[in-house]
């Protein structure tokens, strides 16, 4: 893993405390800027406030669920490639969520290799742009 | 039914008519009808004997009388026999006896008369019969001359002629030689021809009698006619008393074959109707059994619906567990492999290991409270004895197992049970913790659309033998129509295929074993069920108000 010429702002978004810490400690070793949400309400504020470059988030949440949040950021700020987090019973499949403007959707457990797959994939995606 | 009044009906006719003809056929006293035959018989005879004695009277040697004499008296004592039997006969029978009897009255007058005149006759006849066969040689007895004797016996001859045989020319002969012997003044000749006037006059008289007494016997007559009106009447009564017996008889055998038809169609009826109760019986058992095997039907039905809403349940719950098993899986993932990344890194980073690794234990507890509350579902509660089971634990471990949703759903679980602390209830743990979450299913599913999701677990000191466990969510309350429908079995509000409606009817059995009870709290403003269960289970205590 090679250190990004600048440093990321990531959202992540779960409302599962444990999993999310893991993830946030993921990520900031990788120098990112860690927003965190507990929500999809929350997530969407900090969306509206802060300059996001990547959103992480799951998709069974109280108060705005991923799904709609995904939807939202789409309308909102499209240049933000949002990762899906699913369970298999959580209602969204892949193509789904590709066809709502996911960046991608990974099911939990999560394969973390995948992820940082993912992630570089994505910042390609944002150097290009 | 209608044939049993006609029958009815046409007995009592019958019988009616039985009756009537029975006492219309008796005919009269036969022994009256023989005592009244008899005499009109004996007196036919009577009459044939006096017209006899009548004309054997006349015959000229004859003068007897008895015979005419007993015969007049028998004849006149039938008479009275026959006026005493006046009773029976009708009025015109008697009628005719009546004049009957006053003709017999007259004959006796005319017999007496021609009795006497036929002994005067008879009388002259023997005077000039025995003087004119006397001898010549008396004639100078008579003093008479012998012209006179030849002209006595010459009046006797035509006298005698004239008694045989009345014609108009004996009558001649006799009226010429009266005149001849006219000529004879003598006593002799007087005599003679005094008697022989005798017989001239009464001879025709005589005649008359034997007329009226003998030819023209108006007696005999108005007998016969006695005799016939009887008769006649008698047939008639006879045969009308006749066709009253024959309609008797016919009447009577209508009867008994109304009496046999009837007792013919009793056995009949009685017949049908116990073939009616067979075939009832028959019919019963089959509709029976049908609805046995219905029955049977419908409770495998049940059981197989029971069974596959406990596979549903079950598969829920599967999903449900696998569900919640996820997350923590997904960070003892994560983690685990950055325990790894760690560990090939120089220097070891022993603050991030550490971290790493309290995450994973605190991760596997959340799991192993999962599978915690998975036990009260592992095994069958209804076979296990009561036992003392702390109260807050059993609330807590079963509110763990679906906190996890719960929380994912944002429904709020508000759950107090600080007031439980230092309570042990009497029960089957396994058997309450499925009633607890069978509540906090219910609610979770009842608000899912609605604004504001909470459940609210409260515990409470009911009174000195209860506790009362409620379950509260935001809802707000549910429909008086329908509580008492809900905790049957089947009865549910979920759309079709998301819920069972056993829930609450196993929820109500169950604390129904523990002589419990479970209610709606009406005066909540929100949706509140109440468990209210005893602390001590034993035989004699009372069920819970």
């Amino acid at each position: 893993m090679t250190a990004p010429l600048k440093k990321i702002n990531i959202l992540i978004v779960d409302d599962e405390t444990d999993l999310r810490e893991a993830l946030v400690f993921d990520f900031s070793r990788m120098k990112c800027t860690i927003f965190e949400a507990s929500n999809g309400q929350e997530a969407l504020e900090i969306v509206n406030n802060n300059p996001v470059d990547i959103v992480i988030s799951d998709v069974k949440m109280p108060h705005l669920t991923g799904t709609e949040l995904l939807k939202k950021i789409r309308e909102i700020k499209p240049d933000i490639p949002v990762v899906m987090l699913a369970t298999g019973f959580s209602d969204l499949t892949e193509s789904e969520a590709l066809k709502l403007g996911a960046f991608a959707l990974m099911e939990k457990p999560i394969n973390r290799k995948k992820m940082f797959q993912l992630y570089e994939q994505a910042l390609l995606l944002l150097n290009d742009s | 039914m209608k044939r049993y009044i006609y029958l009815c009906v046409i007995s009592f006719i019958t019988f009616g008519a039985v009756a009537y003809f029975y006492f219309l056929s008796k005919s009269g006293s036969t022994e009256e009808h023989y005592k009244f035959t008899n005499t009109i018989k004996a007196l036919k005879q009577y009459e044939t004997n006096i017209e006899k004695d009548i004309l054997n009277s006349r015959s000229f040697l004859s003068t007897n009388y008895d015979t005419v004499v007993t015969d007049t008296e028998a004849i006149v004592e039938h008479c009275h026999s026959l006026l005493q039997q006046k009773n029976f006969l009708s009025t015109d029978v008697v009628r005719i006896a009546n004049q009957y009897c006053a003709l017999v009255d007259n004959k006796i007058d005319d017999i007496e008369r021609f009795k006497s005149k036929n002994a005067i006759l008879k009388n002259s006849l023997f005077y000039m019969q025995k003087v004119a066969t006397e001898s010549p040689l008396n004639a100078a007895n008579f003093k008479i001359s012998g012209n006179e004797y030849i002209m006595s016996r010459q009046l006797l001859r035509v006298a005698l002629a004239y008694y045989m045989l009345p014609t108009k020319e004996s009558l001649e002969a006799f009226n010429a030689v009266m005149k001849m012997t006219a000529v004879f003044k003598g006593d002799f000749m007087v005599s003679m021809r005094l008697h022989a006037n005798n017989i001239l006059m009464n001879k025709s008289i005589l005649d008359e009698y034997v007329k009226s007494l003998v030819t023209e016997n108006k007696s005999r007559i108005t007998l016969d006619e006695l005799s016939e009106t009887y008769t006649h009447e008698y047939k008639k009564a006879e045969s009308s008393a006749s066709i009253y017996r024959n309609l008797l008889f016919f009447s009577s055998i209508g009867l008994l074959v109304c009496i046999i038809y009837s007792v013919f169609a009793l056995w009949q009826a009685g017949l049908k109707l116990k073939d009616a109760n067979e075939n009832l019986e028959f019919r019963v058992q089959q509709r029976t059994k049908e609805l046995k095997e219905s029955q049977d039907i419908i409770v495998m039905q049940q059981q197989s619906l029971i069974s596959s809403a406990k596979m549903s349940a079950l598969g829920e719950m599967a999903g449900g567990v696998a569900h919640e098993i996820n997350n923590p899986l997904a960070v003892i993932s994560l983690r685990a492999d950055q325990l790894r990344d760690c560990i090939e890194e120089t220097p070891i980073d022993k603050e991030m290991f550490l971290k790493a690794l309290d995450a994973i234990n605190k991760t596997t507890d959340r799991i192993a409270k999962i599978v915690t509350g998975l036990r009260f579902f592992a095994r069958d509660g209804s076979s296990m004895p009561f036992v003392q089971s702390p109260v807050a634990p059993l609330i807590e471990d079963t509110l763990s197992f679906c906190s996890e949703k719960f929380n994912k759903c944002g429904v709020t679980v508000n759950c107090d049970l600080s007031t439980a602390k230092n309570y042990s209830l009497d029960c089957r743990p396994i058997e309450i913790s499925q009633v607890i979450l069978n509540l906090l299913n219910n609610s979770f599913d009842a608000i899912q659309e609605l604004p504001e999701k909470w459940i609210k677990i409260e515990f409470e000191d009911y009174d000195s033998k209860h506790i009362a466990i409620s379950v509260t969510d935001s809802g707000k309350g549910i429909d008086t129509a329908i509580q008492e429908r809900i905790m049957q079995p089947f009865f549910t509000t979920k759309e079709l295929g998301k819920g069972t409606g056993l829930g609450l009817s196993i929820s109500t059995g169950i604390v129904q074993t523990h002589n419990g009870k479970l209610y709606i709290d009406n005066n909540c403003e929100n949706t509140r069920f109440v468990m209210l269960l005893p602390k001590v289970q034993n035989a004699e205590l009372e069920k819970a108000v």
